[in-house]
């Protein structure tokens, strides 16, 4: 400890639908994150702050917030990155906020289910028969796109969402062309459908924000990109096949 | 415009604008060329005006600017897969910049005196 450093909180109450920012000055270390400020300020000058984290390694994406305007995940982030600050703390744009920092999934997670993030089969193979095998190359083609880790600040970047609320998204719209390339799939025409609808990848007007601003360089907009080509594939080769069958 | 990205992108956009645009005065000059001859001299004279030539101008910027951007990104676009490793970006532009090298060179070989 030794250093001062001010944090400018945003703080929201639902009830009362009040909004203000919040000054906390406060001691901090060296190897500090955001995050660490943050949960400094909850247990040590104010408890009523209310922020969501869970495992402080960049692996669980609970902890995106914006800071300094930018969208960031805060256990990554040192606060001597932002000196001599202030560093002002708001909640992840583009989303209902809950309370002061903590936003509503509730949309997201329903943008999520509806892609069919899981592997499909036509038909399950008996587990007697063993587990669905997949060379190293195939495995290459989609590994960078598992690493997303939801945080949704691809979400809070993107300025496609927040002018048409529907767009599924960039997080979203990348698992979907993640399992859409994992060999052991068989629901890509499925996940088509929702993807290439008006609310799906043509949407996207490859800005490129998302991929800038996630913290695990899976670039959602290239995959955005990737699963476009897919898809006029897919139409060309379904308008082939339907003439074919007409002869 | 607190992003520099999102201005490129309004930038990319609108320079596809003045594209459209030098489309239409081109088709007018095959329009023209149907024509009698003195309406071609006068769209000839129209062109040589000092506004055309300054959109001109402009436009060749604009469409140099949209080209460069557009090949640039293809790669993004393109997950192209060799021996389980994935063909450099660099590989997949580079044809693009050649081959749009060579078509303007061509251009300017035709055109130039």
């Amino acid at each position: 400890m030794g250093s001062k450093v001010t944090f400018e909180v945003f703080r929201f109450d639902s009830e009362t639908e009040e909004s203000s920012y919040q000054d906390f000055e406060m001691e901090y270390e060296d190897e500090w994150v955001i995050l660490d400020g943050l949960n400094y300020i909850k247990g040590f000058i104010d408890g009523s702050l209310s922020h969501r984290w869970s495992c402080r390694m960049g692996v669980c994406g609970s902890c995106g917030m914006i800071v300094n305007g930018y969208p960031t995940l805060t256990c990554s982030t040192f606060i001597r990155d932002y000196l001599p600050g202030p560093i002002r703390v708001e909640p992840l744009t583009n989303f209902k906020v809950e309370r002061d920092l903590i936003v509503n999934l509730d949309d997201f997670l329903r943008k999520l289910q509806q892609i069919s993030p899981w592997i499909v089969r036509d038909e399950e193979r008996a587990i007697e028969h063993g587990e669905y095998l997949q060379t190293p190359a195939e495995l290459a083609t989609f590994k960078q796109f598992t690493l997303c880790i939801n945080c949704m600040l691809c979400y809070s970047a993107c300025p496609v969402v927040s002018h048409e609320l529907n767009f599924i998204g960039p997080a979203v719209l990348t698992l979907g062309h993640r399992y859409n390339l994992d060999s052991r799939d068989q629901g890509a025409d499925m996940r088509l459908d929702e993807m290439l609808s008006s609310d799906g990848i043509w949407s996207c007007t490859f800005v490129g924000e998302c991929s800038q601003v996630c913290p695990k360089h899976v670039d959602p907009a290239g995959a955005i990109q990737q699963s476009k080509v897919s898809g006029v594939m897919a139409y060309f080769k379904s308008f082939v096949m339907s003439s074919g069958s007409r002869e | 415009m607190r992003r520099p990205r999102y201005c490129m992108v309004f930038v990319r956009e609108v320079t596809a604008i003045f594209v459209v645009a030098y489309v239409i005065v081109l088709l007018s000059l095959v329009v023209s060329v149907g024509g009698d001859p003195e309406s071609y001299e006068a769209f000839r004279d129209f062109l040589a005006s000092p506004g055309m030539l300054v959109f001109g101008v402009i436009t060749l910027l604009f469409t140099l600017f949209h080209s460069v951007t557009f090949i640039s990104l293809i790669p993004r676009g393109m997950a192209v897969w060799r021996n389980g490793k994935r063909v450099p970006a660099s590989t997949i532009a580079g044809p693009g910049f050649v081959v749009f090298a060579a078509v303007v060179a061509v251009v300017l070989l035709v055109l130039l005196p």
